[in-house]
């Protein structure tokens, strides 16, 4: 558009100087006849005296700097008409292009919807994300005594809010379900500017201990659950067993902090100095958003935060030695964990256009060579090096820049599809996929990278006709001369640069599935297959005594178990979640505070572990006679046995579990009754922590899942897992009912999306550095016949022959794989912690991937060869 | 011929000073081309005659930087001209080539006029 009006202003003027000319020659001929001169001569005169008309116009429109953009017309105009002229070559570039460059604007628009653009609040870059900090427990939840000093101390925040994700149980309204709420303080909305869709929002009066519980309403279970009836303000709901008044509702555009998923925002504050909160040891899952004040800077207020965190550990150093904060910029923190995957992709695509380049350029310096003649003409009659070089890049950007706009089609045409897919097969893993769109900045990454492109690739081709020599050109007339450019010169050189980039991207693949193959393969120690998990919750109101809660789960079990086509049916708690608990050892030396070793614990009914395939090794499992009152028992796992007895047996063994309300801080010593199978829950990429296992009936819990082991398909069984429960008490929400196999799947989702592409992209790097190496040596080989027929008659064999080829291409294969595995040894270190069970360097993928390359090499050279090979030698003589 | 005699008086202007010329020349009222070109060469008394293939160029020039605004106006004899004005900037720029031009030529006097003997 902008060029369209300069070129429209120039066309003005132009006219105007016309006229401006015109004015000035009638003016000086009124004046001669003024003078009186003849009429009829005075015209003449008047044009002898001012000059040469065209030439004056010429000079004074290049005063407004004009001349390139004309010339930039011309250049355009030729360039197009090359490329229609040339058509093979310009379709082959164009696919080419059009797969780097389509490729890097789709995951371009995926860093720019997840990581780049900012979160949709009013001046969202003040707002900041906040957790506690140990030097064990990097995100510490906070507890509700530090989070109040804060908010109290504080002078850089404009407000603060603290909140925490507790699901409840709605009875009031149908059958009974579970609820995704999300218990926040006074300051939660604030801080995000967040306005109600209808009533109000939670303020600092919500928070009192003795207010009335009120309760704010997500917009899609609004809609979901009251039909967006606004008459819905006022009602009551029943949260586990407690009246709640609903007072609001908020919108849900809030895809990047997990917002669809809640259904309802309750008062965190109330709940201050409840159990489990009012103790400064207290961290239940609370986590803070907050936002600077205007001018102050995002390290000035972290200076703060932790020198606050250094005034409470003098003040309470019992609870705070060591705790300080953790604060991190709000879109930042939201993100962090997608961050190096999704850069990983990045730099493999701009690998692949990298590549993409390199081929581009070896195409565009053939067409160079077949245009030496027209090159050779334009030198001899004037063109300089640089206009030459102008022409050529003019050419090149011209190409990429119609890649580019192809790429940006398909690229537009797979963000639809591939952000589904991506919310699909990662929504859990990547915030904001859904946001996923071409937008401004992805529409100007796109005309950057073919820009650049473009000038990449055409550097070299321009560079290649610098060097032709018109004068020898024009005398050789038609016959190929093998000097200088056929020769593995500039184009060896990008063969052996494109093997080497080709290279890089397939050792970060090769590493990265190696890592894939290493977690899924890895024995976790449990069976997923067949297992059916469904998970319940008590509400405390209701399940106030242990013994309440230890005969609902035990008749919900042996009624379960009761059901056809259950083989075996246990409860545990937390299911593959991590219970992390410190523990002593009996005849130990108790160890320093900060010594006391951790365990993975979880408590079991009888069946349970039955029912996930862990498998005993040695005494037994949990049975019936496991009671409340009996002797405390545990299950601990070998890696916990071999550790403190080894080569002994642990069975008889005591140990003490952490719990914190006893006076000691440890509960009573249990004597180890089995010894089972290690087992990773959290999958094999997790760190490993040795487990331990508890009878349900000493260690109840108000939460838990089924795990059970039927041969039933799940869509008939869940119906029977919800009234054999509903039988049991109707309050009660069966949720999250799923397969064991289906909560691992949710682990790989990102680790499995990442291998996808890294290996589609890796495919692309191979195929374009097969054609690649296969177009320059075909081309060598061209250039060669003469010499070769020379060669067959003075008596080489067919393998000579063969070998001097393949030579030429194994010195180029050689070269480009030694440079690729040093480029590889160092770039891959970045990607350590993506990596797991796989050293950067693995020797066996490195050595699969070199094997894998040359061979893909050598075989593109081998035909060009064979071709050389099978030529009869008095043909190749007569070759031009 | 007298067209003959007047052109072999003419001096080829000096190289910068037909921009001080030109925005001299506007001082007096707007002007079109070769209405400065005229002027020129009569206050010049028939000695500066500034070639067309210049002029435009350095109108264009002064336009473009600003010193020079143009207008498309009526001439006394009812044609249409563009005629330029000189601007604040470009009495500025006269001001400054002008003092510039003084220095130059009270140096190049100050040499010419020492007697060598006497140095």
């Amino acid at each position: 558009m902008n060029l369209r009006r300069l070129w429209r202003s120039r066309s003005r003027r132009k006219d105007e100087l016309d006229e401006e000319i015109q004015s000035h020659l009638r003016m000086a001929a009124e004046d001669r006849v003024d003078r009186g001169e003849a009429p009829d001569e005075v015209q003449d005169a008047v044009l002898r005296e001012f000059g040469n008309v065209a030439l004056v116009e010429d000079v004074t429109h290049d005063v407004w700097g004009w001349r390139w953009l004309e010339e930039l017309r011309y250049d355009l105009r030729f360039a197009l008409r090359t490329l229609r002229k040339n058509r093979g070559f310009t379709a082959v570039a164009l696919l080419t292009l059009t797969l780097g460059i389509g490729a890097n604007t789709a995951i371009f628009s995926v860093i720019n919807a997840v990581l780049l653009r900012p979160l949709p609040y009013p001046h969202s870059d003040r707002l900041v994300y906040l957790s506690e900090w140990s030097p064990e427990i990097r995100f510490m939840y906070i507890s509700m005594a530090d989070f109040n000093d804060w908010r109290v101390r504080n002078t850089v925040f404009e407000s603060v809010g603290g909140y925490r994700s507790a699901d409840v149980t709605l009875t009031s309204i149908g059958e009974a379900q579970r609820l995704h709420v999300r218990q926040v303080t006074d300051g939660f909305f604030s801080t995000l500017s967040v306005k109600p869709l209808l009533g109000r929002l939670l303020t600092a009066r919500d928070d009192k201990v003795e207010a009335e519980p009120v309760v704010v309403l997500g917009e899609a279970f609004w809609a979901r659950e009251f039909n967006r009836d606004p008459r819905v303000l006022g009602q009551r709901l029943n949260l586990d067993g407690e009246l709640y008044t609903v007072i609001g509702v908020v919108p849900n555009s809030h895809w990047h902090l997990g917002w669809p998923e809640v259904d309802a925002f309750t008062s965190l504050g109330r709940l201050q100095y409840a159990p489990g909160f009012a103790h400064r040891d207290d961290h239940h899952g609370v986590y803070a958003y907050a936002r600077l004040k205007p001018g102050v800077s995002f390290e000035q207020a972290r200076e703060q935060m932790w020198a606050i965190a250094r005034q409470l550990a003098q003040e309470y150093p019992q609870t705070n030695s060591g705790v300080s904060v953790n604060m991190m910029p709000l879109l930042p923190g939201l993100v962090e964990y997608v961050r190096r995957p999704l850069l990983l992709l990045m730099a493999a695509v701009a690998l692949v256009l990298l590549i993409t380049c390199v081929n581009v350029a070896n195409l565009l310096t053939s067409l160079v060579i077949v245009r030496r003649q027209e090159i050779a003409i334009r030198c001899a009659l004037g063109a300089g090096a640089a206009r030459l070089a102008r022409q050529f890049l003019c050419e090149s950007v011209l190409l990429a820049l119609m890649g580019g706009a192809a790429g940006l089609v398909v690229a537009y045409c797979s963000t639809g599809s591939a952000s589904a897919a991506l919310v699909h097969l990662a929504s859990s893993t990547v915030p904001r996929a859904e946001d996923i769109s071409i937008d401004r900045p992805v529409l100007l990454f796109t005309l950057v990278i073919s820009l650049l492109a473009g000038i990449a690739f055409g550097t070299m081709p321009a560079l290649a006709a610098y060097r032709i020599d018109p004068n020898q050109t024009l005398m050789d007339s038609g016959r190929i001369s093998t000097s200088g450019l056929s020769r593995a010169g500039v184009r060896g050189f990008l063969v052996a640069a494109e093997l080497a980039l080709s290279l890089v991207l397939l050792v970060a693949t090769g590493l990265t599935i190696k890592s894939f193959l290493h977690v899924v393969q890895q024995d976790l120690g449990f069976r997923a297959d067949g297992v059916l998990t469904a998970s319940l919750s008590l509400p405390p109101l209701q399940y106030r005594d242990d013994s309440q809660k230890r005969l609902l789960v035990q008749q919900l079990v042996e009624r379960v178990a009761a059901l056809p086509g259950v083989k075996t049916v246990g409860f545990k708690f937390p299911l593959l979640g991590a219970a992390e608990s410190h523990f002593l050892v009996e005849g130990r030396p108790k160890p320093e505070p900060e010594n006391v070793p951790y365990t993975e614990f979880s408590s079991v009914t009888p069946g349970a572990l039955e029912a996930m395939g862990v498998q005993i090794l040695r005494g037994r499992y949990f049975n019936a006679d496991d009671k409340a009152e009996s002797e405390p028992v545990c299950i601990i796992d070998d890696l916990l046995a071999s550790e403190y007895w080894p080569g002994e047996s642990a069975i008889g063994k005591r140990v003490a579990i952490e719990a914190p309300v006893a006076p000691n801080g440890f509960g009573p010593w249990r004597t180890v009754v089995g010894v089972v199978h290690h087992v990773q829950y959290h999958g094999g990429d997790w760190p490993t922590l040795a487990g331990t296992y508890l009878p349900y009936t000493q260690y109840p819990s108000s939460r838990g899942s089924l795990a059970v082991l039927s041969g039933t398909e799940q869509s008939s069984l869940e119906p029977m897992l919800r009234d054999v429960l509903h039988s049991l008490d109707p309050n009660l929400a069966l949720y999250d009912v799923r397969s064991l196999a289906e909560f691992m799947d949710e682990d790989l989702a990102s680790r499995k999306l990442i291998v996808v592409l890294l290996s589609i992209l890796a495919g692309i790097a191979l195929l374009l550095a097969m054609l690649g190496s296969y177009g320059v040596m075909a081309y060598m080989v061209t250039g060669r016949t003469h010499e070769i027929g020379l060669r067959r008659a003075l008596g080489a064999k067919p393998q000579d022959v063969l070998r001097l080829i393949l030579g030429q291409g194994m010195r180029l294969i050689i070269l480009g794989t030694s440079v690729g595995i040093i480029a590889a040894l160092a770039l891959t270190r970045v990607m350590r912690s993506l990596l797991f069970g796989v050293s950067t360097t693995d020797p066996l993928t490195f050595a699969g991937v070199v094997v894998l390359l040359v061979l893909v090499a050598l075989a593109a050279c081998y035909i060009p060869a064979r071709k050389a090979v099978g030529l009869n030698p008095l043909d190749a003589l007569r070759h031009e | 011929m007298t067209q003959n005699d007047s052109y072999k008086n003419r001096v080829e202007l000096v190289q910068g000073t037909l921009d001080m010329l030109i925005l001299r020349t506007l001082q007096w009222g707007p002007q079109h081309g070769y209405g400065i070109s005229q002027a020129i060469r009569i206050n010049s008394g028939d000695v500066l005659q500034v070639e067309t293939g210049s002029l435009y160029p350095a109108l264009h020039r002064l336009e473009r930087q600003g010193w020079v605004r143009a207008e498309w106006k009526q001439t006394e004899s009812k044609q249409r001209a563009k005629y330029y004005r000189i601007t604040a900037l470009g009495k500025k720029q006269l001001l400054s080539d002008q003092n510039r031009w003084q220095r130059v030529v009270d140096a190049i006097a100050a040499i010419m006029q020492t007697d060598p003997k006497r140095s």
